[in-house]
């Protein structure tokens, strides 16, 4: 409702230029935006999971039930529900109108990563610590596990893999519509995965090394790839409903990297509009923005004096949360302007340059007063105003996690230095 | 809104009188799920009444001076109250002050002066207040924080309000200026000046402004005697209400959506066609309900700007209104501090 009184200006900046508020709890080792952009999850490395809102930036409720460091998180597309996976060795749906688990789901070793079924928040999907990646269906109390197959499909024609050729799954994701899932490999495959037939029914390499992390843009069309060898690639997504599989093809449209220093990246991320892709860097302080038409370098945000980790774009505000290593704060660049002046006085106005200023010929004549109460009156017209039709706004509007007075939120002090 | 169904011009058929305060009514307020009216006193005290049987449920003491004004949480949960003695205090109406916990759950200092008005928010997530102190806070009331001080007014606060999606605050001062604040960003975004119907160019103190249902417009209302209905992104007023008195007093209005349906059934009969839609036709009446200093409260149809009817309410001043979600009643509340309900009816 604000945006059409906003400074077009204001509007036009389409990345943030100020680190502006630091929020600590605990160790941050995680951190997941809702769709709606109203509540940010910081997973802990204690497993706590802290759930920030984000129109007052204090905590809105607190999720205990992991042992250990949380890998990720993930939010259903209204807001009620959240995925967290630790490496406890669980995943946990948590429902946040109780803000309680519906249910707990353990592996065989830790969870790497998980990601959450975009029209079913009863199905995920997980990558695990050196064992096969599963697919989970919590529908039923007892939760139906999945395995996913990750030796990509390879022409006939080519002998067949050697043994050394052995590869895990690191990466998985649901593509936008939840009906395949696209995973990445240790030995730089990526495989897309029927979700009705749970088999690979596309492969494609892109590089030789480790996919460390991937993230898919907000369109769905492109993801971005960040792997062992230095280099970040965007790659297209083939079009899966209206194509053959054979035809597709992991295009990779942009490569970013820096060349000079051959900079290890922690992890990437893509702005919410998708033109911007965003990478932490290993073992330095900066987070690197690079544009992704033609991949030129936008900016680099100068972190805190410590290394940043995770990145997470908000969905409809321009703002950064990033994540640093050494003390788990989670740090916040916004877009700041200066106040308007001529929004308080409503009989000026800014003008860019001087304006030789004609005057009207009735413009200082004293009106007599009832002359002018009926030239007021006279300007309104009988026009049918609507007071109640509500217009429907995109996003739609997230669930509301209740407030709740009696939770105690303070941070212990004993986490604070491990 | 409208979800009653009233045929003809509305009534308002006097139904019970609630006693108890000892000083004047302020603020009378209905929860969102219509279950309860809550009443803010001069005498420092709010009393919640059920709106069953109503009687009185319970009484909520702890402010050491007047109460300017009351909201509910949207989910019925919680109430704000605005005092003279200048803190916000947020209350479990329902905590009965004999029992272990305390039905006080909150109290957020930071004002100078008295304060005026507050409100929730749709989310519920945070309150903003105006005050005599000349400042508009916005609180994030779990932590009893104030998270922003919006100070552009010269004189005090006398309303405040959030727009339907929260981007949005509008305050009326005193000084006779409304504004409109992001608030994200806590900064002015659009200043609207209600000339003096009057007394011509002099200044006309704002008392009351609020966000109509869907946030398009806002209702003002200054001592002038006018109320204004503005169209605040092209800074136009587009409609304007007078009969009612008021020369001294913020009071607070409220509005009525009634919805009428035309039933179809003796209508020509439908035609095989598919696009003919033969659904019931319905028309929303909206009327705004606007208490006066003569003792009545003045209805006007918000589309026509006609008086529709004038309720004889109270022995003095009428100080605000309200109507319950389903509208089924209207409680009125003012200065000889009494609460006064009225059955809504065709």
């Amino acid at each position: 409702m604000n945006l059409s009184l906003l400074d077009p200006f204001a509007l036009a900046q389409d990345y943030p230029n100020t680190l502006s508020t630091t929020l600590k709890w605990g160790h941050s080792s995680a951190l997941r935006f809702n769709h709606q952009g109203t509540y940010l999850a910081s997973g802990t490395i204690d497993g706590t999971i802290v759930i920030f809102d984000f129109d007052t930036n204090g905590v809105i409720t607190i999720l205990k039930g992991h042992t250990r460091t949380i890998q990720s998180l993930c939010w259903s597309q209204d807001g009620r529900y959240l995925l967290s996976s630790s490496r406890d060795w669980k995943s946990i749906l948590w429902d946040l109108k109780s803000c309680k688990p519906v249910r707990t789901v353990r592996f065989d070793g830790p969870v790497w990563g998980a990601d959450l079924n975009p029209n079913n928040p009863l199905q995920f999907i997980v990558s695990l610590y050196e064992d096969t990646p599963k697919m989970v269906d919590v529908t039923e109390d007892v939760p139906r596990l999945m395995t996913l197959p990750t030796q990509p499909l390879r022409p006939t024609t080519t002998a067949a893999p050697a043994k050394a050729d052995k590869q895990l799954t690191l990466v998985v994701l649901f593509n936008k519509s939840g009906d395949y899932i696209i995973t990445g490999t240790s030995r730089g495959w990526l495989n897309v995965i029927s979700v009705e037939t749970l088999e690979i029914i596309h492969s494609g390499r892109i590089t030789t090394s480790n996919i460390k992390n991937m993230k898919l843009s907000a369109t769905g069309r492109k993801v971005v790839i960040n792997s062992s060898d230095r280099i970040i690639r965007q790659v297209r997504i083939p079009d899966f409903h209206n194509s053959n599989p054979s035809e597709w093809e992991f295009e990779v449209q942009v490569k970013f990297q820096d060349v000079v220093n051959r900079l290890q990246w922690n992890s990437v991320s893509f702005s919410t509009s998708g033109d911007y892709v965003l990478a932490s860097t290993f073992e330095g302080h900066d987070v690197y923005m690079w544009e992704t038409e033609m991949g030129s370098l936008i900016k680099i945000f100068e972190g805190p004096k410590e290394e940043m980790v995770e990145i997470a774009w908000h969905p409809t505000k321009v703002l950064l949360a990033v994540t640093g290593l050494d003390t788990g704060s989670i740090y916040i660049w916004t877009s700041k302007l200066p106040q308007k002046w001529s929004a308080l006085a409503p009989d000026f106005a800014e003008v860019e340059e001087n304006i030789e200023y004609m005057e009207q010929e009735d413009e200082f004549d004293i009106i007599d007063e009832d002359v002018m109460v009926q030239r007021l009156l006279d300007e309104e017209n009988d026009e049918i105003v609507d007071i109640i039709t509500i217009e429907q706004t995109k996003p739609s509007e997230a669930f509301i996690i209740p407030v709740d007075l009696d939770l105690r939120d303070e941070c212990p002090e004993s986490d604070e230095d491990i | 809104m409208g979800t009653g169904t009233v045929n003809g011009p509305v009534q308002f058929i006097p139904f019970c009188i609630l006693n108890g305060h000892t000083g004047s009514v302020n603020r009378v307020k209905f929860s969102p799920d219509c279950r309860f009216l809550a009443s803010g006193s001069s005498d420092a005290t709010i009393r919640i009444w059920s709106t069953i049987d109503w009687r009185l449920v319970n009484i909520l003491e702890g402010h050491t001076s007047g109460i300017s004004d009351i909201d509910w949480s949207p989910n019925s949960e919680l109430l704000a109250s605005a005092a003279d003695d200048r803190t916000v205090r947020i209350w479990s109406p329902l905590s009965l002050s004999s029992q272990a916990r305390s039905p006080l759950r909150r109290t957020l200092n930071r004002h100078t002066h008295h304060v005026t008005s507050l409100r929730f928010n749709r989310r519920g997530n945070l309150i903003v207040t105006g005050s005599r102190d000349e400042n508009i806070i916005i609180w994030d009331y779990k932590h009893a924080k104030d998270l922003k001080t919006l100070t552009a007014h010269s004189d005090p606060i006398s309303a405040v309000d959030f727009s339907r999606d929260g981007t949005i605050i509008v305050s009326g001062s005193q000084d006779g200026l409304i504004r409109l604040w992001d608030t994200g960003s806590g900064q002015c975004l659009k200043t609207l000046v209600p000339t003096n119907l009057a007394k011509g160019y002099q200044k006309n103190p704002v008392m009351f402004v609020q966000f109509v249902p869907n946030g398009k417009y806002i209702i003002s209302s200054t001592l002038d005697g006018y109320i204004r209905l503005w169209d605040y992104m092209n800074d136009k007023v587009i409609k304007t209400y007078r009969g009612h008195v008021n020369t001294k007093y913020s009071s607070t209005p409220s509005l009525l959506n009634v919805t009428t349906s035309l039933s179809t059934e003796t209508s020509a009969p439908s035609t095989p066609t598919t696009h003919t839609s033969v659904a019931n036709v319905s028309t929303t009446t909206s009327y705004l309900i606007q208490p006066s200093e003569d003792g009545f409260i003045y209805v006007f149809d918000l589309q026509t700007k006609k008086v529709v009817t004038q309720v004889k309410a109270h022995t003095d001043v009428v100080l605000a209104t309200d109507v319950d979600a389903e509208n089924r009643y209207m409680a009125s509340c003012g200065l000889d501090g009494t609460v006064s309900v009225f059955k809504i009816s065709s």
